[in-house]
């Protein structure tokens, strides 16, 4: 067989094999050359547009770990990390800061394991967190704190410590007796996730001495708004959450609490907290019960981590902490 | 009324209740969800990205951009894997103990929990292959949800072989044709509609799931971008967008209203509500008509 007729079969093949091929096939190929065709043209453009804005922006080769920043953890610090990142961005063009939830565990855990680049915790980084991941750097940014709160059926009382301490360790509300003496708690809530509001809670549960904690057959909640939720819509019910969600939402009343020294806090506002924020000394409001609102970094963080740290704890940030009920660091630190 | 008429009556009107209770649950919650979404619906709702809102919340088409991209891409992923195990299963493996077991396997994937296969993601595609996914991700994304979209589009497509008629089949043999013309040309044209019906199942899945979105892809406020940035702590020292970068989805929208109700209106979250069911309808619809006019058999 000559050359020119192998060809001519082989093309004649390759013919009758294009013909062969059903509308189908057909169109999804097309479908599939579209987007892909699509989808280079957009890369090749959005290459060249970012380069050129890139570089106008920060004089140097364009670079994604040099412009992005990932910030995850606790869902209370998470909507004043979405605030700041909004302010901090429009000030610096080409800087692009993206915020997750997840909760305090989670921030802590994954900035840990570096799959992201900030961790958010609304509590102290524990010692065996520190065992595992010997690295991590904690930058204060703000305060909050945690309130014990009750559905609105209930008239505003002062909750004892110790109530509260027998109540939640057994799962049992109906230890929570008022002074009057005329509302009855039947039911308690606590977070059904690893979080830095019921860590504090439980820390400050147990702040005269043993280990009780919750029990763990409490009905647990999601997030601050999960348990918020909860105490709003069952009758005759307690939970804690952070002040910055009760503060702002009707069909709660925030309880006073005597610590179990026997002082009694009765007022619980933002002034109280903030002074006490201020203070640390359990003069305003439980010392205990306030925690800080802490960035996690996994080693030194890099110069763009720090300059957007840098601005959270700057002046310039106070109203995204108010806006979410916190406290920023410059109003009491 | 004799006994067997009246038993008769009363299944009747048992079925007919069971389908009214149905059906108004679906004409409730779909009632519930337009009416509280109406104050946050409009075009700029729909149209502008998180990012470009003051605030949180304000805007969902960084979501919406991100549902389609997720669920689409793990639909093309999944689907030639999916028919092609069931071609296997059904035309080409011997019925033995391998493909009895093969269809075991698959029904236990079919029932994992999607939080499991989320935890698979997170630890294995966006922890242990980061070089390559780039973290949390539209890749780790796709790829965790192409595994639970996977089995729904083989049952479907084994059903749909199913269906093909042997006559036909033998028909395809006797006129001599090898046994992937047959398949080609026979048994996957005529089970169409079927694997298509298991497609757009699939894409429903997709497009609901939030447990694996929220481990595998993360969330982010901004629309997916088309660029290529240097990244050194990726494969080839480049950071290819959107594939390598976070992206969001409509149900995890719809959380984060509920997780921040201080700051975020709930009727936004009942607005993406909305918005997810429109387009998992539209996906439905659109497939249902090209399904009706592209029939076989």
């Amino acid at each position: 067989m000559s050359i020119e007729t192998k060809i001519k079969s082989l093309f004649s093949g390759l013919f009758d094999d294009t013909q062969a091929v059903a509308p189908i096939v057909a169109t999804l190929v097309l479908v599939v050359v579209a987007i892909s065709g699509a989808a280079a043209v957009g890369t090749i453009m959005g290459t060249f547009s970012s380069d050129v804005s890139g570089e106008a922006n920060t004089g140097e080769l364009v670079s994604a770990s040099s412009t992005e920043i990932l910030i995850a953890g606790s869902t209370t610090v998470q909507p004043v990390s979405e605030l700041l990142a909004e302010n901090y961005m429009k000030e610096h063009q080409g800087i692009k800061i993206t915020v997750q939830g997840g909760g305090s565990g989670a921030g802590v855990s994954s900035v840990g394991m570096d799959i992201v680049d900030i961790g958010a915790a609304s509590r102290p980084v524990k010692d065996k967190e520190l065992e595992k991941y010997p690295d991590l750097m904690t930058h204060k940014i703000g305060g909050s704190a945690v309130v014990v709160i009750a559905h609105d059926d209930i008239t505003k009382f002062n909750v004892t410590h110790a109530e509260l301490k027998d109540a939640y360790a057994t799962n049992d509300a109906t230890k929570i007796v008022n002074e009057s003496g005329t509302e009855n708690i039947t039911k308690l809530y606590q977070r059904a996730e690893a979080s830095g509001t019921q860590d504090t809670f439980e820390d400050w549960l147990d702040s005269n001495g043993g280990t009780t904690g919750i029990d763990a057959g409490t009905p647990g909640a999601t997030g601050n708004a999960g348990v918020l939720k909860a105490v709003q819509d069952t009758t005759d019910s307690i939970g804690f959450v952070d002040f910055g969600f009760a503060e702002s939402l009707d069909g709660v009343v925030i309880l006073g609490i005597i610590d179990h020294t026997g002082k009694t806090y009765a007022d619980i506002d933002a002034d109280h907290i903030e002074d006490e924020l201020k203070s640390q000394d359990n003069t305003n409001y439980v010392k205990e019960l306030t925690r800080p609102l802490n960035y996690v970094t996994n080693g030194e963080p890099t110069s763009m981590e720090q300059a957007f740290i840098t601005f959270a704890q700057s002046p310039g940030a106070t109203s995204c902490f108010e806006d979410c009920g916190y406290f920023a660091i410059t109003q009491f630190a | 009324m004799n006994k067997r008429t009246l038993k008769g009556h009363i299944f009747k009107a048992i079925s007919y209740i069971a389908a009214a209770i149905t059906l108004f649950a679906l004409i409730g919650i779909l009632g519930k969800i337009t009416i509280e979404a109406l104050p946050s619906l409009s075009l700029y709702f729909l149209i502008t990205p998180e990012s470009k809102v003051p605030g949180l919340g304000g805007g969902v088409a960084n979501a919406i951009a991100g549902t389609l991209l997720l669920s689409l891409l793990s639909t093309a992923l999944a689907t030639p894997l999916a028919v092609g195990t069931a071609v296997y299963l059904k035309r080409y493996a011997k019925d033995g103990t391998v493909a009895r077991t093969f269809g075991f396997m698959l029904d236990v994937l079919a029932g994992t929990p999607s939080i499991v296969l989320g935890i698979f993601g997170l630890l294995f595609l966006v922890y242990y292959m980061k070089f390559i996914t780039g973290g949390f991700s539209l890749i780790a994304g796709t790829i965790a949800l192409t595994i639970l979209i996977l089995p729904v589009i083989e049952r479907a497509a084994e059903e749909a072989i199913n269906t093909v008629p042997v006559e036909l089949e033998d028909a395809s043999y006797a006129l001599g044709a090898t046994k992937w013309d047959t398949v080609r040309r026979i048994t996957v044209p005529f089970a169409l509609t079927g694997i298509l019906t298991g497609v757009v199942l699939g894409i429903g899945r997709a497009a609901e799931e939030s447990a694996i979105v929220i481990l595998t892809a993360g969330y982010t406020q901004f629309l997916p971008e088309f660029k290529v940035l240097r990244d050194d702590g990726l494969l080839f020292g480049l950071k290819f967008y959107p594939y390598q970068d976070l992206i969001a989805a409509l149900p995890i929208t719809v959380y984060r209203s509920f997780e921040f109700p201080h700051l975020i209106p709930a009727s936004n979250g009942f607005a993406a509500a909305f918005v997810l069911i429109v387009i998992v309808m539209l996906i439905n619809a659109v497939t249902r008509i090209l399904l009706w006019r592209s029939r076989i058999g």
